[in-house]
C-alpha cells in the first residue's frame, strides 16, 4: 500500500487528507498523481501545480515509489 | 534553531536567545496576521504544515543563511493552527557581528522560508467563507 497525503487546498477536492493506494512494482510518483486525478478530476489544476515528496524527500514524477511509502502532495506554499 | 509550534510565539525570549557579546547586531522579523488583503477583510487565519518536511526545510534555510553570513545565532519559528488578527505567525531572530549582515541575513531567511517551506494559510473572511492561499507562481 501507498499512503498519500494531500495538503491545504488539495483536501477541499478530495474530501480526505489521506488516501490509500494499492502499490505496484515500478510505480512512479507521476502514476500516483494520475491515479488521484482519475479518482477526482476537479483536483487536476491544483495537483498539477503541486510538488511531491516521498517520505521527507522532495521527489520528481519519474521517481519510483517504494512499497509502504508515504507520498505527499504540496500545493504552492503560503506560509509566513 | 528552528521550531514549528501551536503555541504563541514569545518574541522577547527569541530575541534574548540570539543576543551575545560576540554580536553587535540583532534583527527580529515578525510576520503578523493582517486584516486587509486586496480590499478583503480577514477575520482569522489557519496555518497547516507538513511538519516533518517543513522542519527539514527550515533547517535547510538556517544552513543556507549561516553559509552566507557570519551568523552567531538564528531562531526560525512558525506557528500552526488558528490565529487571530495581529497574532504572530512567523518569527526570525538573528545575530551577527555587524548590522548590514544581520539585516541581509534576516531578509534572506524569511524570504527563503516563504519560498520553500511547506506551510499554508487558509483565509477566514470577515464576510464568511474560507479560502486556501496558493500563489500562482
Amino acid at each position: 500500500m501507498v499512503r498519500v497525503r494531500l495538503f491545504a487546498g488539495l483536501q477541499e477536492f478530495a474530501k480526505h487528507g489521506e488516501i490509500q493506494l494499492h502499490w505496484r512494482d515500478g510505480m512512479t510518483v507521476g502514476q500516483v498523481r494520475s491515479a488521484i486525478i482519475r479518482e477526482t478530476p476537479t483536483i487536476e489544476p491544483l495537483l498539477t501545480r503541486s510538488k511531491a515528496a516521498v517520505g521527507e524527500e522532495l521527489a520528481e514524477d519519474h521517481m519510483e515509489v517504494p512499497d509502504a511509502a508515504e507520498v505527499s502532495f504540496l500545493p504552492p506554499v503560503s506560509g509566513g | 534553531m528552528i521550531r514549528i509550534q501551536a503555541e504563541t510565539i514569545d518574541y522577547t525570549a527569541l530575541t534574548e536567545a540570539v543576543r551575545s557579546p560576540q554580536s553587535g547586531a540583532v534583527c527580529l522579523f515578525l510576520g503578523t496576521v493582517r486584516e486587509m488583503t486586496d480590499g478583503k477583510q480577514t477575520a482569522a487565519l489557519t496555518y497547516e504544515a507538513h511538519v516533518t518536511l517543513a522542519a527539514k526545510l527550515m533547517a535547510q534555510v538556517e544552513g543556507e543563511t549561516r553559509s552566507r553570513w557570519p551568523v552567531q545565532e538564528i531562531m526560525l519559528v512558525h506557528r500552526t493552527g488558528h490565529l487571530g488578527l495581529g497574532e504572530i505567525s512567523v518569527a526570525v531572530a538573528i545575530s551577527c557581528p555587524h548590522r548590514h549582515q544581520a539585516f541581509d541575513a534576516c531578509r534572506y531567511a524569511i524570504d527563503r522560508l516563504k519560498e520553500i517551506v511547506p506551510i499554508w494559510k487558509k483565509e477566514h473572511w470577515a464576510t464568511g467563507g474560507t479560502e486556501w492561499v496558493h500563489p500562482d507562481s
